[in-house]
Protein backbone atom coordinates (compact mmCIF):
# COMPACT_ATOMS: atom_id res chain seq x y z
CA UNK A 1 0.00 0.00 0.00
CA UNK A 2 1.55 3.39 -1.14
CA UNK A 3 2.45 5.71 2.27
CA UNK A 4 0.82 8.59 0.80
CA UNK A 5 -1.98 11.16 1.79
CA UNK A 6 -3.20 13.78 -0.68
CA UNK A 7 -5.32 16.95 0.42
CA UNK A 8 -7.39 18.93 -2.04
CA UNK A 9 -9.03 21.14 -2.55
CA UNK A 10 -6.45 24.01 -1.10
CA UNK A 11 -6.17 25.76 -4.60
CA UNK A 12 -9.70 27.01 -3.65
CA UNK A 13 -8.89 28.21 -0.45
CA UNK A 14 -6.16 30.04 -1.64
CA UNK A 15 -8.22 32.03 -4.06
CA UNK A 16 -10.81 33.12 -1.49
CA UNK A 17 -8.98 35.60 -0.09
CA UNK A 18 -8.70 37.25 -3.97
CA UNK A 19 -12.37 36.82 -4.54
CA UNK A 20 -13.42 38.14 -1.55
CA UNK A 21 -10.93 41.23 -2.05
CA UNK A 22 -12.14 41.49 -5.35
CA UNK A 23 -15.61 41.34 -4.35
CA UNK A 24 -15.32 43.85 -1.72
CA UNK A 25 -12.52 46.31 -3.34
CA UNK A 26 -15.42 48.25 -5.46
CA UNK A 27 -17.89 48.64 -2.16
CA UNK A 28 -15.12 49.75 -0.44
CA UNK A 29 -13.84 52.19 -3.01
CA UNK A 30 -17.41 53.72 -3.51
CA UNK A 31 -18.01 53.95 0.25
CA UNK A 32 -14.56 55.85 -0.04
CA UNK A 33 -15.45 58.13 -2.78
CA UNK A 34 -19.01 59.11 -1.26
CA UNK A 35 -17.16 59.92 2.03
CA UNK A 36 -14.89 62.05 0.28
CA UNK A 37 -17.57 64.00 -1.56
CA UNK A 38 -19.72 64.21 1.45
CA UNK A 39 -16.67 66.13 3.59
CA UNK A 40 -15.96 68.17 0.27
CA UNK A 41 -19.81 69.60 0.40
CA UNK A 42 -20.17 69.78 3.98
CA UNK A 43 -17.08 72.03 3.98
CA UNK A 44 -17.49 75.62 3.95
CA UNK A 45 -16.15 77.47 0.38
CA UNK A 46 -13.96 80.65 1.82
CA UNK A 47 -10.75 80.52 0.08
CA UNK A 48 -11.16 77.03 -0.89
CA UNK A 49 -8.76 75.47 1.02
CA UNK A 50 -10.90 72.82 3.04
CA UNK A 51 -12.80 71.73 0.34
CA UNK A 52 -9.45 71.09 -2.12
CA UNK A 53 -7.75 69.24 0.66
CA UNK A 54 -10.17 66.82 0.99
CA UNK A 55 -7.98 64.05 -0.89
CA UNK A 56 -8.76 60.24 -1.95
CA UNK A 57 -5.70 58.24 -2.23
CA UNK A 58 -5.78 54.54 -3.20
CA UNK A 59 -3.49 52.13 -1.46
CA UNK A 60 -1.89 49.22 -2.98
CA UNK A 61 -1.32 46.34 -1.18
CA UNK A 62 0.40 42.54 -2.30
CA UNK A 63 -1.77 40.82 0.46
CA UNK A 64 -4.16 39.03 -1.10
CA UNK A 65 -6.73 40.03 1.50
CA UNK A 66 -6.01 43.62 2.17
CA UNK A 67 -7.26 46.75 0.56
CA UNK A 68 -7.45 50.39 1.33
CA UNK A 69 -8.78 53.25 0.22
CA UNK A 70 -8.18 56.47 2.04
CA UNK A 71 -9.89 60.03 2.58
CA UNK A 72 -7.61 62.58 3.70
CA UNK A 73 -8.35 65.98 4.89
CA UNK A 74 -5.07 68.04 4.06
CA UNK A 75 -5.79 71.66 4.63
CA UNK A 76 -3.43 73.77 7.26
CA UNK A 77 -6.49 74.12 9.31
CA UNK A 78 -8.33 71.03 8.81
CA UNK A 79 -7.99 70.32 12.44
CA UNK A 80 -8.48 73.68 14.17
CA UNK A 81 -11.79 73.65 12.14
CA UNK A 82 -12.52 70.25 13.55
CA UNK A 83 -11.81 70.20 16.92
CA UNK A 84 -11.65 74.41 17.29
CA UNK A 85 -9.71 77.04 16.92
CA UNK A 86 -8.18 79.57 20.06
CA UNK A 87 -6.81 81.89 18.14
CA UNK A 88 -9.96 82.88 15.75
CA UNK A 89 -12.24 82.00 18.71
CA UNK A 90 -13.69 79.44 16.56
CA UNK A 91 -16.13 76.52 18.21
CA UNK A 92 -15.33 73.31 16.25
CA UNK A 93 -17.10 71.99 13.68
CA UNK A 94 -17.18 67.95 13.80
CA UNK A 95 -17.39 67.36 9.79
CA UNK A 96 -14.92 64.81 8.64
CA UNK A 97 -14.77 62.57 11.50
CA UNK A 98 -18.30 61.98 11.42
CA UNK A 99 -18.71 61.52 7.81
CA UNK A 100 -16.09 59.53 7.36
CA UNK A 101 -16.84 56.95 10.56
CA UNK A 102 -20.33 56.67 9.85
CA UNK A 103 -18.70 55.58 5.74
CA UNK A 104 -16.55 53.22 7.81
CA UNK A 105 -19.14 51.64 9.57
CA UNK A 106 -21.20 51.21 6.27
CA UNK A 107 -18.58 49.57 4.44
CA UNK A 108 -17.74 47.06 7.05
CA UNK A 109 -21.14 46.48 7.22
CA UNK A 110 -21.46 45.85 3.63
CA UNK A 111 -17.79 43.64 3.42
CA UNK A 112 -19.50 41.66 6.42
CA UNK A 113 -22.37 41.33 3.79
CA UNK A 114 -20.07 39.64 1.14
CA UNK A 115 -18.21 37.58 3.15
CA UNK A 116 -21.49 36.00 4.94
CA UNK A 117 -23.13 35.37 1.57
CA UNK A 118 -19.30 33.50 0.55
CA UNK A 119 -20.90 30.99 3.21
CA UNK A 120 -18.56 32.23 6.23
CA UNK A 121 -19.95 33.14 9.65
CA UNK A 122 -18.92 36.42 10.92
CA UNK A 123 -18.73 37.70 14.42
CA UNK A 124 -17.06 40.16 16.67
CA UNK A 125 -16.80 44.05 17.30
CA UNK A 126 -16.73 45.63 13.75
CA UNK A 127 -15.18 48.98 15.01
CA UNK B 1 -37.00 53.68 13.16
CA UNK B 2 -34.81 54.58 15.83
CA UNK B 3 -35.59 53.18 19.43
CA UNK B 4 -37.48 55.16 21.87
CA UNK B 5 -34.79 57.13 24.11
CA UNK B 6 -34.62 56.83 27.65
CA UNK B 7 -32.29 59.09 29.14
CA UNK B 8 -31.44 62.64 29.08
CA UNK B 9 -27.60 62.85 27.69
CA UNK B 10 -27.05 65.99 29.27
CA UNK B 11 -26.78 63.97 31.97
CA UNK B 12 -23.61 61.79 30.50
CA UNK B 13 -22.52 65.23 29.89
CA UNK B 14 -22.96 66.21 33.27
CA UNK B 15 -20.66 63.40 34.53
CA UNK B 16 -17.83 63.86 31.77
CA UNK B 17 -17.68 67.45 33.12
CA UNK B 18 -18.03 66.96 36.63
CA UNK B 19 -15.28 64.22 36.01
CA UNK B 20 -13.00 66.01 34.75
CA UNK B 21 -13.41 69.52 36.73
CA UNK B 22 -13.15 67.64 40.05
CA UNK B 23 -10.03 66.34 39.67
CA UNK B 24 -7.06 68.05 41.07
CA UNK B 25 -4.37 66.87 39.10
CA UNK B 26 -5.98 68.12 36.05
CA UNK B 27 -7.11 71.69 37.33
CA UNK B 28 -3.55 72.22 38.40
CA UNK B 29 -2.26 71.78 34.82
CA UNK B 30 -5.32 73.39 33.94
CA UNK B 31 -6.43 76.13 36.35
CA UNK B 32 -9.00 77.93 33.99
CA UNK B 33 -11.27 75.45 33.87
CA UNK B 34 -13.05 72.57 31.94
CA UNK B 35 -15.32 74.50 29.26
CA UNK B 36 -18.11 73.77 26.73
CA UNK B 37 -17.19 74.41 23.30
CA UNK B 38 -15.59 77.73 23.68
CA UNK B 39 -13.30 79.55 26.22
CA UNK B 40 -13.00 82.90 25.88
CA UNK B 41 -10.35 84.50 28.02
CA UNK B 42 -8.83 81.55 29.24
CA UNK B 43 -5.16 80.60 28.51
CA UNK B 44 -4.95 76.76 29.86
CA UNK B 45 -8.07 74.86 30.26
CA UNK B 46 -9.80 71.82 28.85
CA UNK B 47 -12.03 71.91 26.74
CA UNK B 48 -15.13 69.65 25.51
CA UNK B 49 -17.05 68.81 22.46
CA UNK B 50 -19.74 66.49 21.72
CA UNK B 51 -20.00 65.76 18.01
CA UNK B 52 -24.23 65.84 17.23
CA UNK B 53 -24.25 62.30 15.83
CA UNK B 54 -24.82 59.39 18.24
CA UNK B 55 -24.98 55.77 17.08
CA UNK B 56 -27.74 53.04 19.35
CA UNK B 57 -29.25 49.73 19.07
CA UNK B 58 -32.81 49.22 19.98
CA UNK B 59 -33.59 46.57 22.51
CA UNK B 60 -36.18 43.83 22.18
CA UNK B 61 -39.06 46.08 23.50
CA UNK B 62 -39.11 49.12 21.02
CA UNK B 63 -36.19 51.48 23.63
CA UNK B 64 -32.76 52.16 23.68
CA UNK B 65 -30.78 49.12 24.04
CA UNK B 66 -27.46 51.00 24.09
CA UNK B 67 -26.03 54.36 22.81
CA UNK B 68 -22.80 55.56 21.69
CA UNK B 69 -21.40 58.71 21.62
CA UNK B 70 -18.30 60.83 21.02
CA UNK B 71 -16.83 63.63 23.22
CA UNK B 72 -13.68 65.37 22.22
CA UNK B 73 -11.84 66.04 25.15
CA UNK B 74 -8.74 68.06 24.69
CA UNK B 75 -6.08 70.62 26.74
CA UNK B 76 -5.73 73.78 25.15
CA UNK B 77 -2.58 76.03 26.85
CA UNK B 78 -1.09 78.87 25.66
CA UNK B 79 2.31 77.98 25.93
CA UNK B 80 5.37 77.81 23.58
CA UNK B 81 6.00 74.36 25.50
CA UNK B 82 4.38 71.14 24.90
CA UNK B 83 5.17 69.96 28.57
CA UNK B 84 1.88 71.03 30.29
CA UNK B 85 -0.54 69.84 27.29
CA UNK B 86 0.69 66.66 27.04
CA UNK B 87 0.80 65.86 30.53
CA UNK B 88 -2.85 67.44 30.54
CA UNK B 89 -3.78 64.95 27.40
CA UNK B 90 -2.17 62.14 29.91
CA UNK B 91 -4.40 63.04 32.80
CA UNK B 92 -7.52 63.35 30.52
CA UNK B 93 -6.60 59.58 29.21
CA UNK B 94 -6.20 58.20 33.01
CA UNK B 95 -9.68 59.40 33.75
CA UNK B 96 -11.63 58.73 30.60
CA UNK B 97 -10.22 55.71 28.84
CA UNK B 98 -12.11 52.65 30.22
CA UNK B 99 -12.65 54.41 33.28
CA UNK B 100 -16.22 55.54 34.71
CA UNK B 101 -17.60 51.85 34.03
CA UNK B 102 -20.80 51.29 35.17
CA UNK B 103 -21.28 54.48 36.62
CA UNK B 104 -24.73 55.80 36.73
CA UNK B 105 -25.60 59.33 34.40
CA UNK B 106 -29.40 59.57 35.30
CA UNK B 107 -31.32 56.96 33.00
CA UNK B 108 -27.52 55.73 31.48
CA UNK B 109 -24.82 53.29 32.48
CA UNK B 110 -21.23 53.89 31.35
CA UNK B 111 -21.26 50.67 29.96
CA UNK B 112 -17.40 51.38 27.99
CA UNK B 113 -15.19 54.60 27.34
CA UNK B 114 -12.33 54.38 25.05
CA UNK B 115 -10.15 56.23 23.47
CA UNK B 116 -10.72 56.79 19.63
CA UNK B 117 -8.72 59.11 17.82
CA UNK B 118 -5.94 61.41 19.27
CA UNK B 119 -6.04 65.11 18.76
CA UNK B 120 -2.61 67.28 18.75
CA UNK B 121 -2.03 70.53 16.91
CA UNK B 122 -0.90 73.70 17.74
CA UNK B 123 -1.84 77.29 16.73
CA UNK B 124 0.66 80.56 16.36
CA UNK B 125 -1.02 83.40 18.63
CA UNK B 126 -1.34 86.44 15.93
CA UNK B 127 -0.37 88.89 18.81
CA UNK B 128 2.98 87.07 19.48
CA UNK B 129 3.95 84.87 16.81
CA UNK B 130 6.57 83.41 19.28
CA UNK B 131 3.69 81.81 21.30
CA UNK B 132 1.53 78.73 20.39
CA UNK B 133 -1.50 77.33 21.53
CA UNK B 134 -1.36 73.51 22.33
CA UNK B 135 -4.41 71.78 21.70
CA UNK B 136 -3.71 68.25 22.98
CA UNK B 137 -6.24 65.58 23.77
CA UNK B 138 -8.30 62.97 22.35
CA UNK B 139 -11.84 61.79 20.77
CA UNK B 140 -13.71 59.58 22.87
CA UNK B 141 -16.04 56.87 22.31
CA UNK B 142 -18.99 56.88 25.10
CA UNK B 143 -21.04 53.68 24.97
CA UNK B 144 -23.84 53.64 27.28
CA UNK B 145 -27.23 51.85 27.77
CA UNK B 146 -30.29 52.08 30.11
CA UNK B 147 -29.64 52.45 34.27
CA UNK B 148 -33.18 49.88 34.36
Amino acid sequence: MANKLTIGGLGEWLELPRELRAAADPVIKRYAEDARADVKAAYPRISGALQDGVVFVETPSNDPAITTYTVKSTAPHAAPYEWGSQVHGMRAHPTFLPITNRARHAATAAVIEIVRAAGFRVTGDTD
Amino acid sequence: MPPAVIGDLSDVDTLIFTTLSNDATLRGLCPDGVFWDIANGAIAFVLLTRPPDAEYAGALDGEEGWLRVQYAVKAVIKSSSVVASNNAAFRIHELLHYGLQDTTAGNYTIMHIERTIPIRYQEVDPSNTAMKWQHHGAQYSVMMCPSN
